[in-house]
């Protein structure tokens, strides 16, 4: 028969570990971004796997280390070396960019977790300071971790998110480690984002599908 | 048959007890997370006497049972699939080359829309950081500016998995009794 004291023992094992509250404290602050740059990660598994080698790259000089912003903001901004990706597919370049703003077709900008985008505009904008249009954007997604049932509110926002972004996206999708039933039910409209739901590496499937999905989208733009 | 000297309400005090020793934060998310309850579908006939069944949805209380399997889902996503997640960065960013600039690369680009880089680091891991203090924030400021993303020896996460199964044990010995039962 199992105590008290034995249960006590094992809650304090698993909090005592190296991964249990220390690496909680850790990466507590960073955790929402810490799963947009996993998402990052999977588009750049998704180029590689259409043959293509992304590049890792800094708006002000090699991405050393590479720099993901901890809040929304302009990608023309210089005040760290930020980073983002490119790669060339059939001569169609595209960038794929994480926490940055994009002005909606209504004129109110909003920021895209983790996109793929022109990077014709990309570069305009930088160039010339601005925030990139929402026909720029190629894929975007709302990227959330947590730990608990997702929150219905997100799933409306994304959508008013994308209803602003405008026809031109051709990929979206809530992306979470975590699932709601009813925003499972609210996304199945046939033009809603994609759910990517209980997304997370102990779920390869999951990540096939992600992956899979923007490679075919990449495949019919760039007819490779 | 109970297999634990303890029941469901004295084991999730003592879960959150023990969080609460260590981190307010999470112990109030987690209780956070208990207290949402979960959704229910309720059945009843469409009318006195009808044997036609409708079909409601109902917002219930956990029990205490399952507050403890929630409550451990929870920590599975902080203790686990947050190094999970990390590492498959890492591990996405590693094949990737990293443009480095050439002596006539221009921050501002060309008119040609050629540049001058050169592609290295490609199949080594690369240095990953995420901000902790933004580009705009000004207060307060903490003793850390980011967060370098650190792999975790996959044998670490092995023994942590071990550790929430062991919990996940301690916490379902119960045998299914009717003391439970409504």
């Amino acid at each position: 028969m199992t105590t008290l004291r034995d249960l006590e023992l094992a809650i304090d094992q698993l909090l005592n570990h190296p991964l249990g509250m220390g690496y909680y404290r850790l990466v507590r602050p960073v955790e929402e971004k810490a799963y947009e740059a996993y998402l990052f990660g999977l588009c750049l598994r998704a180029a590689r796997e259409l043959g293509v080698t992304p590049m890792l790259r800094g708006i002000s000089g090699a991405p050393n280390p590479f720099i993901f912003r901890g809040a929304p903001g302009q990608i023309h901004s210089r005040s760290r070396n930020y980073g983002y990706a490119e790669f060339s597919l059939n001569g169609l370049d595209l960038e794929v960019h994480a926490g940055v703003e994009f002005q909606g077709t209504s004129g109110m900008t909003h920021e895209v977790d983790v996109c793929v985008m022109r990077a014709e505009d990309a570069r305009k904008c930088r160039a010339a300071p601005d925030d990139p249009p929402a026909s720029s954007l190629i894929g975007c997604w709302e990227c959330k971790f947590y730990a608990g049932n997702l929150q219905k509110v997100l799933g409306r926002a994304f959508v008013g998110l994308m209803d602003d972004m405008g026809t031109n996206v051709r990929l979206s999708g809530l992306c979470s480690n975590s699932m709601h039933p009813q925003l499972r039910d609210y996304m199945k409209l046939q033009r809603r984002p994609y759910p990517h739901f209980l997304l997370s590496p102990s779920n390869p499937s999951g990540e096939d599908i992600f992956v899979n999905l923007l490679k075919a989208e990449l495949k019919k733009m760039a007819s490779a | 048959m109970n297999s634990n000297e303890y029941t469901d309400e004295e084991a999730l005090a003592t879960l959150i007890r023990k969080l609460e020793e260590r981190d307010t934060a999470l112990a109030v998310h987690v209780q956070g997370v208990i207290n949402a309850g979960r959704d229910i579908e309720e059945r009843e006939p469409v009318a006195r006497g009808s044997r036609r069944l409708r079909t409601y949805r109902r917002t219930v209380p956990f029990s205490p049972d399952e507050a403890l399997q929630t409550a451990v889902e929870v920590l599975r996503a902080y203790f686990i699939e947050l190094p999970q997640i990390v590492n498959s960065t890492l591990d996405d960013f590693r094949p990737v080359a990293l443009a480095r600039p050439g002596d006539a690369w221009s921050p501002f680009g060309t008119t040609t829309g050629e540049e001058d880089l050169v592609l290295e680091a490609l199949g080594v891991d690369k240095e990953v950081q995420i901000e902790i203090e933004t580009e705009t924030q000004i207060t307060p400021r903490g003793d850390r500016e980011y967060l370098a993303l650190a792999r975790t020896p996959q044998d670490l996460i092995e023994v942590q998995l071990s550790n929430l199964a062991r919990l996940g044990d301690l916490i379902a010995s119960r045998e299914n009794d009717d003391d439970d039962a409504p």
